[in-house]
This record gives structure tokens, C-alpha cells and sequence, in this order.
């Protein structure tokens, strides 16, 4: 462990400081690339989401499998698969210490790997270390002269959420946005098949996002719910699997016929805009999103003080308005929502698992109906 | 009163039977009946002590929930319910703020007589320990005295499309009126409200109700684990009040309580599901299991199939599917519960573990006799 730490500690203290703004600059140094690659496939990040351990098993099999359909479909495509979290996958929890899709900001790894977090040092949170061991297998995440290893990782995930298939990308990532576009239309968004939506979050710069696809050039998650925690539903394990399919179909596609497949785009999206889903801005750095936070109980910080009222459970994706009733508490008052988050808004992550933790971020998360531009993967205001 | 006067000669009848019973039992145990009930003879018949018990897995977060509203609600419980003595328990908070169904071993299964009196002879676990701790709180479960607490009705929820479901002992009267009572005032199947009945003796349940005179669970879903659902609670708190209004109507009202049941069920007998009988000593039930995956005993080898999935309470029939696998290939029922049988907890995240029985839980549908407890063959 020490070895690793101290190895390129001179090279990274020299040229990195925080003030760097290297966010901009790595923007055209990763969109201006060469072909996609070497794709990797996420389980586990959270280890109590079964689904994305089971898929990447399948996956597995048929990699290994020359004969599979797999190792045909997409032959411009070196795909590899990753248990993220094997420690918390074990233990079916969603983190051993700390929730692992939040610690993969450029500053934190950097600062782990030169011994400058003052309350870590025998003791470092299981999260942070295989942070670093992730940055090593799949990044390095920062680099001024060399790409990440790693072209596109795809994270899967699940939510206890009702939020049927949902494609999550950076806010600027053309190739995700575009990605995102095409297995949306695919799984049947035109015509109502399975609910499938685009989320996009809002921190343009890369060296900010938290997460572990951010360590690739190009991130993509796919979110499948309503599932428990600890548990495989095959509806949801389907559900995957079909987004999976058409995101690294999409990707070969690109490989062998990119003109064609940006066609196709247009036709299928009016004006070269594709409507979005875009979470609320974070409030604090190593936040994914915005979110409307409820009281935890004073004796157990993962114990809600209030339930979500029944009135939003399970419609995510809904509008709700300033005065809806939003919590119940234990003595059945109802607690209206605010307005905080704005007058009208949509919800998501209602009512999810992962979120009765702080260190996930706490709450039900909040968005705004939006369209992101196919052309420079911006969203509309 | 006669009525009162009849039923307590009718049921030391069935002890001074059940008394016989038992110094013949040892010796015909390949005849021995999981249907004789075990318990204590019934000197005080009223019931009073009521323990309302959560937590008893540490994710199932409404039961939780549910006694902590309870625990604000005390006064206003003495008047609804004067003759009962309620209390509230957490059964298991080192679990319950880890957010896990359990430490080592799962709390509900500690209660058989083997394990509470030949926990000295084991390496101790969290939940045996706790085991010890409950006993001497809310029993003794076995021995000369009685237990002090009259009844527990402990609150479970699991992941599987299983309504409200109210579980009960085979052979325990009061419980299975009261099981009754609660299952019609829900609404009954329409009201998605169910009784499931499981039948061994009392020393050989292994749950913690059992430790009392009498129990009764509230089972709850689908909700998923480590979450709380505003509308599981409302079922929870619903079936809890009409359970609490029966125990306090029979200390009031016995006769009249006892002719609303026979009204609503016609020739004195309930529909209910009998689970399959337990394959091991210490497991509730019987169940059609799936293989865990090698590395991780806790992760099964084969999905639960789509066609049974939020399918509780659904007849299966031998040859339909049941699991897939990694490759994709479906595995039917093979029948080895019966030609037709009905699934519950159908992918309920507990039984992933091989401490709480692994697999999917069988049962057949019977009726269950108001007058004793038992289920009709």
C-alpha cells in the first residue's frame, strides 16, 4: 500500500495543483480522439445492486465463450468486465465506509495517493483505497500527456426507485449524449415498450464528477428499478441487458459506420434535440446531484425522521408542485414540499435505498425537463 | 359465563389429552403428528401482556418504524384498548443499525428448545446471545413457569408481493380466531389479507413470538429491505389495531366477538395456506430451494423466472418455470412439493441466506377449524 502511494508522488505534487483548471482542457484533449475500444462493463460499485454483478457474470461467460453471440456481435469492441466493490458485494452492503460512486474526484485522488488526508493514515476508508486501485486498473483519471486506459466504462446500477431504464450521462460528453440518444430510441422510447429516460448531470468539468465512469474518457450508467437492495429481479437483470446491448451496438456501429449511425440520430430526433431529464445542481463538491434532504432520526443517521408520503411513492418522473404533500412524520403530520428546488419540479430516486445514507447524499432527488443538443451534448435552458 | 365455561372445558379436555399425549409421544415418535400442539396448559386464559415486537430482522425497517409511532401513541392506546397491557421491543438494534437482516445467524430461527437450552454447549453468536437476553425479557419460552408476556406480534415486511399476511401457529386457538378477525376486517383475499399457518410444536418453533403463550405475525410486501414505505405501514398499523381490538373484545366481549366469527365464516372454518412442512429441524417451512453461487454462498446460481416474479399466492404446477440460469436456460418445477402448489415469498431477499432457509416458500391452501386450531387434510 505504501508503494503505491509514494510511487508517483514527485511527478503528480510537481505538476497538480487544485487551482489548475484542467477540466476545459482535458474537454478537447478526450472528445478529439481515436475510435472507441477498449469498453469496459461495471457491477458491484454499490454492492447490494445484485443486478450489475449478475450481468457482468453473463457477460463473462459469453467473453469467454469464442463461439458466443457475444464475442460477434461487436467485433470492433474490446469489452472487459469489473466487480467495483468486491469487499461490500460480499457483505451485501451498499459500502463497507463510504459510498464508493463519490470518490473518484481528481483532487481526492490525488490527495489520497500523496498522503496529504491528515485523518487517514493506518485506517484509510475501503473506498478510498480501491478508488485508487480502480484509477490504476481502468485510468489514471488525470493525466496532461495520456488518455485513460479505458475509452468508455458502462456502471450498472440499480434503484429501489421506481424509474424504469435510465441512461445517465455527462452534460457535454457528445459521444454519451449521442450514445444515450440512440439506446433510448432503440428500447423503445418512441413507441412506449419499456419507460426508458436520459439523465443528465450538470458538472461540465470531468476532474469534478465523483463517480467511477468518470475515470474513462467517457462514463455511462445504466439505472434499472424498482429493484430491493440485495436482491435479482430477471425483469430488471432484462432490462439491462437490452440497454447494455444496443449502448455497445451503438458503439461498434460507430467503428464501422459512423455516418450512417449519426443519421439515423437525426432522423429519429427532430431539430438534433433529444429530451432530457437534468438533475438539480449539486450543493456541495463530491455530490452527484441536488436533492430535497428529510431529517434523519437523532439516533440512527440512517434511519429516516419521516416517511415519503405514499401520494409520490413510485412516481418518479412526476410533477410535483410547491405545497404536495412530500413526508409524513411519526406522528402522521404531513410535510408539504417546499418550493425549494423551484416552483414545479420532477422527482426521481423516490424513496431510494441507497439515499437513507449520507454519504450517497441523502433524500429524494429532484430534475428538470429539459432537451440536450446531439451537437455539442449541451442542454437547452 | 356458559360459553367461556364450555371452551374452558373443552380445552382442558384437549390438555388433560394433550398431558397423556406427551408421555406417549417420546415413544411413538415416527407416529408423532407435527399437528399436536405443545404449550403451556391455559390456567389464566385472559390475555393481557401484549408485546408488539419490530426490528426482529434489522433491515425491515417498517416494523421499526411501527413501534416507534406506537411508543408516542400510549395514552391514546389505553383507551382504545383498557384491559391490554401493551409494550413495544426492539428486537434487534445491533442489527437493525448495521441495516442488516442479521449478524450471524438469523435472530427468528434461535427460539427452538434445542438452542436456547443448548446454547451453553456452542460458540456463541450475536443472535444467540440476544436469544438468551429476549428469553429472560418476554419468557421464560420453556420450563414450569409461564412466560410473562401473554402474546408478541412481531412485525415483518419482505421483498416478495405477499399483501398482508398473518402468520399464526397451527393448534393455537386464540390465535387463529384472532388471525380470523384481522384477515376479515382487512378485506380478506380481495383486501390482498391472508393467514398462513405453520404447524410444529411449540418447542420446535424457532421464531421469537414463540416464547410467549401466544404469537402472531404481521407480515407485509413487497417492500424492499432497508426502506420504509408509507403504504406498508399503514398496512402494518391496520392489521396491528384490528388484532389489538380482537384481544381486547375477548377480555370484553368474548361471546359477541366469537359470534362475529362464526357469521362471517360460514361452518366455523377459514380459508388459510398451510406451509410445507420443514425439511430440517430449526427452518419455519419447507421450500423449493436454488443453488448459491460457490464464491459467495449468499448469491444464488439461477434468477427467480419473470413468470413467477410478484406472483405470491398463485398456483404453480409441475413443469411451469420456475428459475433461469447465467446461460439463459429456464428450470422448470420438477413437482417435489406436490403436483400443484402455491408459492409465497417468492424472491424474498432474506431467503438468500442459508441461516433464514434458502429458496422460495410452498404452501397448499386449506381450512383451518375456528373451534381448535387445526387444519383440516
Amino acid at each position: 500500500r505504501h508503494s503505491n502511494r509514494h510511487k508517483h508522488n514527485h511527478h503528480y505534487k510537481k505538476r497538480y495543483t487544485i487551482s489548475e483548471t484542467f477540466g476545459s482542457r482535458s474537454s478537447t484533449i478526450l472528445y478529439n480522439h481515436p475510435p472507441i475500444q477498449k469498453v469496459v462493463v461495471v457491477g458491484g460499485t454499490h454492492g447490494n445492486e445484485y443486478t450489475g454483478v449478475w450481468c457482468i457474470k453473463a457477460l463473462e461467460r459469453q467473453l469467454q465463450q469464442e463461439s458466443s453471440l457475444l464475442s460477434t456481435s461487436y467485433p470492433n469492441l474490446q469489452i472487459e468486465t469489473l466487480l467495483a466493490n468486491p469487499k461490500a458485494h460480499y457483505e451485501n452492503k451498499r459500502f463497507i465506509d463510504v459510498d464508493l460512486n463519490r470518490q473518484f474526484r481528481t483532487e481526492e485522488l490525488i490527495s489520497f495517493q500523496n498522503g496529504e488526508d491528515e485523518e487517514e493514515t493506518e485506517f484509510a476508508k475501503e473506498e478510498r483505497l480501491r478508488a485508487q486501485e480502480i484509477n490504476e486498473l481502468l485510468g489514471p483519471k488525470f493525466h496532461e500527456e495520456q488518455y485513460p486506459q479505458t475509452c468508455v466504462i458502462v456502471d450498472l446500477h440499480t434503484t429501489t426507485s421506481n424509474m424504469g431504464i435510465c441512461l445517465i450521462v455527462p452534460e457535454g460528453d457528445v459521444l454519451m449524449i449521442k450514445a444515450a440518444a440512440y439506446v433510448s430510441y432503440k428500447c423503445g422510447y418512441h413507441h412506449d415498450d419499456d419507460e426508458v429516460r436520459i439523465l443528465v448531470h450538470s458538472i461540465l468539468d470531468r476532474d469534478q464528477r465523483p463517480n467511477l465512469s468518470s475515470i474513462a474518457r467517457h462514463g455511462f450508467t445504466v439505472e434499472v428499478g424498482p429493484v430491493p437492495q440485495g436482491v435479482l429481479r430477471h425483469d430488471a437483470v432484462e432490462k439491462t441487458e437490452k440497454a447494455l446491448h444496443f449502448f455497445l451496438e451503438y458503439l461498434d456501429l460507430l467503428n464501422k459506420d459512423k455516418a450512417g449511425v449519426i443519421n439515423k440520430l437525426k432522423e429519429w430526433y427532430s431539430g438534433g434535440k433529444v429530451p432530457v431529464y437534468r438533475s438539480a445542481k449539486a450543493s456541495a463538491p463530491g455530490e452527484m446531484s441536488g436533492k430535497i434532504q428529510w431529517p434523519s432520526d437523532p439516533e440512527n443517521p440512517n434511519f429516516p425522521q419521516v416517511l415519503v408520503h405514499k401520494s409520490i411513492q413510485d412516481r418518479d418522473f412526476h410533477k410535483i408542485k410547491k405545497g404536495d404533500p412530500l413526508f409524513i412524520d411519526l406522528n402522521g403530520k404531513v410535510i408539504p414540499y417546499s418550493g425549494s428546488h423551484g416552483e414545479e419540479v420532477y422527482l426521481m430516486f423516490v424513496n431510494e435505498g441507497g439515499y437513507y445514507y449520507s454519504s450517497s447524499g441523502t433524500g429524494i432527488s429532484v430534475s428538470i425537463l429539459r432537451k440536450v443538443r446531439l451537437d455539442d451534448g449541451m442542454v437547452e435552458e
